[in-house]
């Protein structure tokens, strides 16, 4: 690998111990997937979160902060364990508590601006076209790639610590143009509505390629997807494929034909994707029908539009005792929320809102052990997924049906 | 085992390889992983009940899998097992992804991705192997 002489200044210890062990890893990555350079990145989102990083991650950020690592590009953190404000309400350990506050304070010493969002591409740090990104959070990744036609790897927490103090990322994979273009072609053969149909469509696509270096292309009927939709497509592709990119010929800034998407390679013959494929995925998370304990809207956090909806679609009734509907936002949404009187409108509904988390980092097996919850319903497929190791029965359904889900206290 | 053994062993030779040389027992996986899908971090045992491995640890074996799934957890779960010896010695797998290579750099755990489809029937669990990162290869040992 070709390093300049900032960077070998970097190896050699001159800006810290922090850097110097920050470039070692990029280096190690970069060679074993044949990266030529390291290139600077304009912002950087961090994936670090107690439940992830565990005690060992929580030492070696304190240690960088100790050193005196500072941020070269303006870097973000992704979402966190717990609401900093409501944890004790989900009976989380002071532990969690303690240990993450500790990990989010060695972050903001580095100068990590501390948004505990996933969905900064929608709020705080929005990407350009063609810009590299060392961004950390999958979903997150494959939105700026599909949607912005930003340029961006997975860059796992320490790695993302990493490009946060260097500026820089190896350049492979998704930073390439050659490794951009599509390699699998889908066509969606039946209409397809709201964020459920569309995360199950991401889902399908996701367990069907199950490759981070393939690159779906998708042939739409009918209207393109709205950005909520197109966001919980492409979470849910990378949570059930590891995919990091995703072309809808038409409606992302790389593949306005399909000519496009492919570039010189001739497009294969298309593998069609229709209701019957679509409805497979829901009946993979069928519930067990009966009493709800759970109706979660997050996996990725909520939109101020999406929350908006679902306190709309309330109308004014209460949640049934002895289930919880639960909203995740970030804190910029939180505020508009609060601003516009709908946490309020939510709250005396029985809704809770949770800000700076996401439910499935949320310690969810100890949450669920605690309470007993069992029976969760939702609208993301990506939620399901995970959840579904974590001891509960999920079931998928549309925001209308999770909301009457809510309101009845039992799912039909 | 001798040297001459060693050198008359069979390779299999990958594409990419990071860490440290290592020597250890295989346990194989017909699955892809995740570290928050699929493990009890607490204890390094496969905790996904439809995981073909339920029930078996990771610690002190060499592991075999397809490839990584879903999100960024694995880059420093596995530098969390390792500092409290439940990590594996060596991870072998068909494909990789960024993340999982982040986190075997951080953790110093060997990794050897990208061998022929054809050589996967010799990877065998519970068999003996040595595997060698600056040559690419995994060497069978019994």
């Amino acid at each position: 690998m070709k390093l300049d002489d900032a960077q070998l200044a970097m190896r050699r210890g001159t800006a810290g111990p922090a850097v110097q062990w920050a470039i070692e890893q990029q280096i190690e990555v970069g060679r074993f997937f044949g990266a030529e350079r390291l290139i600077p990145v304009g912002s950087v989102l961090a994936g670090a979160e107690i439940g992830i990083t565990g005690a060992s991650g929580l030492a070696l950020l304190e240690r960088l902060a100790a050193d005196a690592a500072r941020v070269r590009v303006p870097s973000f953190t992704a979402a966190c364990s717990l609401d900093f404000e409501r944890w004790a309400e989900f009976r989380l350990p002071f532990a969690q508590y303690a240990a993450e506050r500790r990990l989010h304070d060695a972050l903001r010493k580095m100068g990590f601006i501390d948004t505990s969002t996933c969905v900064n591409y929608q709020s705080v740090s929005p990407p350009r076209f063609r810009e590299h990104l060392g961004w950390g959070d999958t979903g997150a990744v494959a939105f700026a790639n599909s949607a912005a036609g930003a340029c961006s790897n997975y860059e796992g927490g320490p790695a993302s610590i990493a490009a946060a103090l260097t500026g820089l990322v190896p350049e492979y994979g998704f930073h390439l143009p050659e490794r951009r273009r599509a390699t699998r072609l889908y066509e969606v053969t039946t209409p397809l509505r709201g964020i459920s149909d569309w995360s199950a469509l991401g889902a399908w696509i996701g367990a069907d390629v199950k490759d981070y270096w393939s690159v779906p292309a998708v042939l739409l009927r009918g209207a393109g997807p709205t950005i909520d939709e197109l966001k919980h497509c492409l979470a849910a592709a990378a949570s059930f494929g590891s995919l990091a990119m995703m072309h809808l010929v038409g409606a992302t800034p790389e593949a306005a034909t399909l000519e496009a998407a492919f570039g010189d390679t001739p497009a294969p013959a298309p593998r069609r994707i229709g209701r019957a494929e679509i409805d497979g995925v829901y009946q993979g998370f069928s519930g067990e029908g009966g009493k709800v304990d759970l109706v979660v809207f997050s996996a990725p956090q909520a939109s101020l539009p999406e929350a908006v909806a679902i306190i709309e679609q309330l109308q004014g009734r209460r949640v049934a005792a002895g289930t919880r509907l639960i909203i995740t936002v970030n804190h910029q949404v939180q505020a508009e929320l609060e601003r516009l009187g709908e946490v309020q409108r939510l709250t005396e509904a029985g809704g809770e809102l949770l800000a700076g988390t996401c439910f499935y980092v949320m310690a969810p097996a100890l949450v669920r052990e605690q309470f007993n919850f069992r029976h969760l319903v939702t609208p993301s497929c990506k939620l399901a997924n995970i959840l579904g190791g974590a001891g509960y029965r999920p079931a998928l359904r549309s925001v209308d049906e999770c909301v009457e889900a809510a309101v009845a206290g039992v799912l039909r | 085992m001798t040297d001459h053994d060693v050198e008359s062993s069979v390779r299999i030779e990958c594409a990419a390889a990071l860490g440290r040389p290592c020597e250890g027992r295989l346990l194989v996986s017909g699955q892809g992983f995740n570290a928050r899908y699929d493990l009890d971090l607490a204890t390094g045992v496969f905790s996904r009940p439809d995981h073909d491995l339920y029930g078996s640890s990771l610690a002190g074996r060499i592991y075999v899998f397809q490839g990584p799934k879903g999100g960024i957890a694995t880059s420093w779960a596995l530098d969390a097992l390792a500092q409290r010896g439940l990590a594996p010695l060596g991870l072998i797998c068909e494909q990789v992804n960024p993340v999982l290579v982040q986190g075997a750099s951080l953790a110093g755990i060997a990794l050897l991705a990208g061998y022929a489809p054809a050589q996967a029937a010799r990877l065998v669990d519970g068999a003996c192997v040595r595997l060698d990162p600056a040559r690419r290869q995994i060497i069978l040992l019994d």
